[in-house]
């Protein structure tokens, strides 16, 4: 009964992260890295429309896998490709923040100076400035789909539901994906958590839930906090 | 950890062995094969009961429950063919549905209408099953409004009408100070608000009802609810809207307080079965991509126009909206600002949106500012009722507007009940902003205007709180003795000495104490919250099979609260609609029409009649001489309800027969 709701479950799951992401779903786990896209592409935080859209309307055409049952990468996989595809996007600040020490401690009502309504959310001058810096951020671990887990969402307050297990439940403007080392996958936590690790920004798509991000954290560590 | 081929495998081993049980199991059954013995299940959408104007369009689905239709199959209307009878072939679908995989077999008809009056009886016969259904096609309503303009209050009921207008207007020795403009409107009915699937009602199907005239289920939007996979191919029946604006011309105006694909607001123009996520964003599309024509769409819900790969998005493709909607002529503004600006070159269509998600509340917009964000220059439900009629006024085929206050609803599922009521207010203020226009136009006799929600809130007033009383209390037992109830409750002290129809103070020493019937566990202090309340909060709890989520009374939300222990499943973290029948006030032509009591879909048919609305007719208008004969009869001048007709024939007839006799007895 159990691996029967799981199952259920899961197809469910694959279809929303399908819907989601937009994604040329293919049966096979193959992995195809995003390719180099032209200079033009490059992202800015005050870059005005179309660029944004010019840059999405390529998006379509990036392979992504199929989102699969269970996590078919290695553990680390994920970051690691999240690492080798993610620098062509990186935006550049308006005002560039030099910083006295690393790691800074950024808060995600730092992340944006706004929003505008027809352009979306405006990126910080901070939040840039930090782009493959080392950080320090505290927030919440999403309510993950396992319980040992190598990648996970990040966000400002503690999300009551999972919003990959719902359709109607709507990802709040304030997270971060993060991706743990290779080699110290964590448990499951709904305490509040404090991460140390490498800032990136830029619109990526992960490669194996096809979920967009525009902060990701490369961490190095990540500690409970009591 | 297990390698990605060894789950493979084992997946297959486990496949196998399913596969052979199955086998097994089959063979020690009887054949399930569909014989014409079988009793099948048959859904046939539209449902039993349902009424249409003559000519307006929907489909027709017949769902057979089986792998395959069974030999004697047949579908039956009035006892012919449907495909002759409506002149249009149907497509078969099959797919499968539920955790059961039940297989569906299904023909479907699209753009059908039925131009003639009467009832259509539906016989499906599938295997062993007959299924029956009655539609009715009733007689179009002769009319002279020109205009009809629809104001909801999503969740508005009687009692929130009643404290709305106290906190408003005060009340002195048991009278009002003052109605609300629209309690002086000469028509008042009742409406039930219950679903095809549920008793109870959600704001989709039942503003659908409103807009289409057809009941549907929790969360359809002018369709009714198949069981496909595709939320978005399940039948459709047609809006008021595209009615008339496909034979009259008409112009047709959306606007909401809340985020514009809501369920509301779309319910002018959309069709779905499902209104969450992917639905709203599609419904936006819908006007567009189906050139619906609505003319003026004004709200929030700025994220689900730009394109997935902007930050902040909600949508799940590349569509730059906004820009699709400005290729499309309209007007595009997103602040109030704008909004004035765009109206003095007399826009023909507009679509002003106004914040990422929902617009602010009043409350927000007026008094606790600091909730705004950046969001400081939003227009509100009187701005934008006003503008929106600015510009449907240009069409000399008359208009069609629906205005929703959506943050009653919005306000009371968190039980933020000066919120709520402030929109509330908001409304009213809109409604006399609305009359007040419609004679400076010279247009109000030939506007229907209605007032209505879509469903209610268990809300009400049961007495006032001494708020320093309670303060002073420290256990929950002190402070619920300073809740006076009967003559000790005497008058709260709301006061509205600047004459804007809100309170000047909205935490004043005394304040009303009122419930609802229906709430997880959460603690209150019946005061006003400085920013919007967030009475209990919810966790995943377990895993697995036991998996559930569980709502618990949020400390940081009225920690000075009596608390209440919730009377809601422990998963539901905040009130729900009730039952409760909802008023609708009308006023114009064809408000008389307004029922006493009905279900709500009755006043799709009442805004129809006031615009003489024949969809059968060359230009759209019941013609005089072939008028339905109108449940009236008139003698010598003077016009009588049917049903008093025969009371006048038998007086006449009496008095008739009594001066004959007399004269014989004369004789």
């Amino acid at each position: 009964m159990y691996h029967l709701q799981h199952f259920l479950r899961s197809v469910c799951l694959t279809a929303l992260l399908i819907a989601l992401s937009a994604c040329n779903a293919e049966s096979s786990a193959r992995i195809t890295p995003l390719p180099t896209l032209p200079p033009n592409l490059t992202r800015t935080p005050t870059l005005t429309l179309p660029p944004l859209s010019t840059l999405a309307a390529q998006l379509p055409t990036l392979a992504a896998t199929a989102t699969p049952l269970e996590n078919q990468l290695p553990f680390g996989g994920a970051r690691a490709m999240a690492l080798a595809t993610d620098t062509a996007l990186q935006p550049t600040p308006r005002s560039p923040i030099a910083f006295d020490q690393f790691p800074v401690a950024i808060k995600f009502d730092e992340f944006y100076s706004g929003y505008s309504i027809r352009q979306g959310l405006l990126l910080s001058d901070k939040l840039v400035s930090l782009d493959g810096k080392r950080v320090m951020i505290e927030g919440y671990m999403a309510p993950p789909l396992k319980p040992e887990l190598d990648y996970f969402v990040l966000t400002r307050i503690q999300l009551s539901f999972c919003p990959f297990c719902s359709t109607a439940a709507d990802w709040p403007d304030d997270i971060a994906l993060v991706y743990m080392p290779e080699a110290s996958p964590v448990q499951a936590t709904d305490r509040p958590i404090r991460l140390y690790g490498t800032l990136e920004v830029g619109m990526n798509m992960d490669a194996e839930t096809g979920m967009f991000s525009l902060v990701r954290i490369y961490a190095e560590r990540m500690e409970i906090i009591n | 950890m297990r390698s990605f081929g060894q789950k493979v495998s084992r997946a297959m081993s486990l496949l196998g062995v399913a596969i052979l049980i199955a086998a097994l199991v089959s063979a020690a059954l009887p054949m399930q094969r569909t014989f014409a013995a079988d009793a099948l299940p048959v859904l046939i959408l539209p449902v039993d009961k349902a009424q249409f104007l003559p000519g307006a369009r929907f489909d027709f689905r017949v769902e057979v429950h089986a792998e395959a239709l069974p030999e004697n199959f047949k579908v039956t209307v009035n006892g012919e063919d449907p495909s002759t009878l409506f002149n249009a072939q149907p497509t078969t679908e099959q797919w499968k549905f539920g955790r059961n995989e039940t297989p569906s077999t299904s023909l479907i008809w699209r753009g059908l209408s039925a131009p003639q009056p009467g009832d259509y009886t539906v016989e499906v016969t599938a295997g062993a099953t007959v299924k029956r259904v009655t539609w009715t096609v009733r007689q179009p309503l002769p009319g002279n409004a020109k205009n009809v303009i629809l104001f909801i209050g999503d969740g508005l009921s009687v009692a929130a009408v009643t404290a709305a207008r106290a906190l408003s207007r005060g009340v002195r020795e048991g009278l009002s100070n003052d109605k609300f403009v629209f309690e002086n409107f000469e028509a008042l009915g009742l409406v039930s608000t219950s679903s095809v699937d549920s008793i109870m009602a959600d704001s989709a199907n039942t503003a659908s009802a409103l807009n289409t005239g057809h009941i549907g289920s929790v969360n359809a939007t002018g369709s009714y609810s198949d069981t496909s996979p595709d939320t978005l191919d399940d039948p459709r029946v047609e809006t008021f809207a595209q009615m008339i604006k496909r034979t009259r011309g008409m112009a047709v105006g959306s606007v909401t307080t809340a985020d514009l694909s809501d369920a509301t607001p779309a319910a002018v123009w959309a069709h779905g079965r499902d209104r969450r996520d992917l639905n709203r964003n599609t419904y936006l599309t819908q006007v567009l991509d189906e050139n619906i024509g609505i003319d003026v769409l004004m709200g929030g819900g700025a994220r689900r126009f730009i394109p997935k790969a902007v930050e902040g998005s909600r949508r799940a493709d590349e569509r730059d909206v906004f820009a699709e909607y400005e290729t499309a002529g309209y007007a595009v503004v997103t602040t109030r600002t704008e909004m004035n600006a765009a109206l003095a070159n007399n826009p023909q269509k507009m679509l002003g949106i106004f914040h990422p998600s929902d617009l602010s509340v009043w409350l927000d917009r007026n008094v606790f500012t600091d909730n705004l964000g950046q969001f400081t220059d939003q227009p509100g439900l009187v701005d934008m009722t006003v503008a929106a009629l600015e510009i449907l006024k240009q069409n000399p085929n008359g208009f069609y507007l629906q205005v929703e206050a959506a943050s009653v609803d919005k306000q009371m599922h968190p039980f933020d009940i000066e919120r709520a009521l402030a929109d509330l207010i908001e409304l009213e203020r809109s409604i006399a902003a609305t009359m007040d226009w419609l004679r400076e136009n010279g247009k109000l006799d030939e506007t229907l205007i209605l007032v209505t929600a879509d469903h209610a809130h268990g809300f009400d007033v049961y007495g006032t709180v001494d708020t320093a009383k309670f303060d002073a209390g420290t256990t929950d037992l002190e402070r619920r003795e300073a809740i006076r109830v009967y003559n000790a409750a005497l008058y709260p002290t709301y006061e509205d000495k600047d004459g804007d129809f809100f309170p000047d103070d909205w935490a004043p020493s005394i304040v009303f104490a009122w419930g609802v019937n229906n709430f997880p566990d959460h603690s209150e202090d019946f005061r006003v919250s400085r920013t919007p309340r967030v009475p209990a909060r919810c966790q995943n709890v377990g895993e697995g099979d036991a998996a559930k989520v569980v709502c618990a009374n949020n400390p940081d939300d009225d920690p000075n609260g009596i608390v209440m222990n919730g009377n809601l499943s422990p998963s539901t973290g905040s009130g729900v609609h009730t039952l409760q029948d909802v008023p609708v006030y009308g006023t114009g032509p064809g408000a008389e029409r307004l029922p006493v009591s009905n279900h709500q879909r009755e006043v799709f048919f009442v805004m129809a009649g006031a615009i003489g609305l024949d969809l059968t007719a060359p230009d759209g208008k019941v013609v005089a001489a072939t008028a339905a004969p109108e449940q009236q009869i008139s003698v010598a001048g003077f016009s009588l309800p049917a049903e008093l007709s025969g009371v006048f024939f038998l007086v006449v007839g009496l008095a008739l027969g009594f001066a004959v006799s007399r004269r014989k007895v004369a004789a």
